[in-house]
């Protein structure tokens, strides 16, 4: 089960308004590289994980990317607070203005809405692992095109730090995966 | 049976006791206990080898020296808190992070003795921040005493996607 806890995982306090930026970052909540898409990866290939290691890591990280979709989706709020339709107009973000007005919508980029098709449960866990340790990579390098594209502080923060939890799942998965490599779980013994 | 279920209740409910207003902590007098906190932190020597010390490690949202690598030439943010309710989050949010990236090494090294020690010290951490932050400022957590007074505490303060400008 899962409790609420009220508050961000680490703090976001945007003092500039800024759609552009808002249509660029949604991708880390709804993109084929993002949060939500991570979260349900690890959350249901943890049921068929052979041992304690996989079941207790896929769950904690799965939970840890939930924090993460909720930091995202408070960037994406907060950087399209009170924005007008001239705002959202000039930021090319009126599609989504016209469908969502502000709100919360998980998309990538380029407007695409989320699929669940960008996640993949094999039952082998070698093969799944491997897939956990790409996507890290990905989402890894997904938010640095991003920072490459922002010059606010209050949200480059943020996303160096996001940035960083991408590296430390990456080597979690990486020992998790020589582990099972050496127990030969892709062996179907 | 019963008195058993009773004794335990009554062992909860001393623990989760309302403090009343003499023994409400005013804010200075917290933010000097924060201080301490994590002054008593950075002098001891007990940290497990590699692992950054909880600011560092909360700032750069990474607990292990040999995993961090930055971007380009990009620094880790400053977190900077404006006054003694933000200073009482941070605690919250830094002991509940380095027990947090602790627990996620420990899954895969469910054998370090040292990990799980120092782990242990950052839940105790984080469980007094906590306390701290909800009897000052309002729930964190369901669990929060703050919650037994009337009106119903959960949804008359910000909301944290809100963010401070």
């Amino acid at each position: 089960m899962w409790k609420y806890e009220k508050t961000l995982q680490y703090p976001i306090n945007i003092k500039k308004k800024n759609p552009k930026l808002a249509k660029i970052i949604v991708t880390q909540y709804g993109g084929s590289q993002g949060e939500l898409a991570a979260a349900l990866r690890y959350l249901n290939q943890r049921y068929t994980m052979p041992d304690e290691k996989g079941r207790a890591l896929l769950t904690d990280i799965g939970t840890e990317e939930l924090n993460h979709v909720e930091m995202v989706s408070s960037i994406i709020y907060q950087l399209t607070k009170d924005a007008t339709p001239e705002e959202m107009k000039a930021a090319g973000w009126e599609g989504h203005y016209a469908e969502h007005k502000t709100s919360l919508y998980p998309t990538d980029a380029n407007g695409v809405p989320f699929t669940i098709t960008y996640i993949s449960t094999t039952g082998d866990p070698v093969a799944d692992i491997m897939e956990d340790m790409a996507a890290e990579q990905k989402a890894r390098a997904v938010y640095e095109n991003i920072i490459d594209l922002t010059d606010d502080p209050d949200v480059i923060g943020p996303l160096l730090w996001l940035r960083q939890r991408e590296i430390v799942h990456f080597n979690m998965f990486k020992e998790l995966y020589e582990d099972y490599k050496r127990k030969g779980y892709d062996q179907k013994k | 049976m019963m008195n058993d279920y009773m004794d335990y209740f009554n062992y909860i409910s001393n623990l989760n006791a309302m403090p009343n207003n003499s023994q409400m902590i005013n804010p200075n007098q917290m933010q000097t206990q924060a201080q301490n906190i994590v002054q008593n932190q950075m002098n001891s020597q007990t940290n497990t080898k590699g692992l950054a010390e909880p600011y560092e490690g909360f700032t750069r949202g990474n607990m292990f020296d040999n995993l961090y690598y930055e971007y380009k030439n990009y620094r880790s943010q400053e977190l900077n808190p404006k006054n003694d309710k933000e200073y009482a989050k941070l605690l919250v949010q830094m002991y509940g992070f380095a027990a947090h990236d602790l627990g996620l090494y420990l899954d895969v090294n469910p054998n370090d003795t040292n990990a799980i020690r120092q782990r242990a010290e950052y839940i105790r951490m984080y469980n007094e921040a906590l306390a701290q932050y909800e009897n000052n400022y309002g729930p964190i957590t369901q669990n929060s005493t703050m919650l037994e007074a009337t009106p119903w505490a959960w949804d008359t303060k910000k909301w944290p996607w809100e963010g401070t400008k």
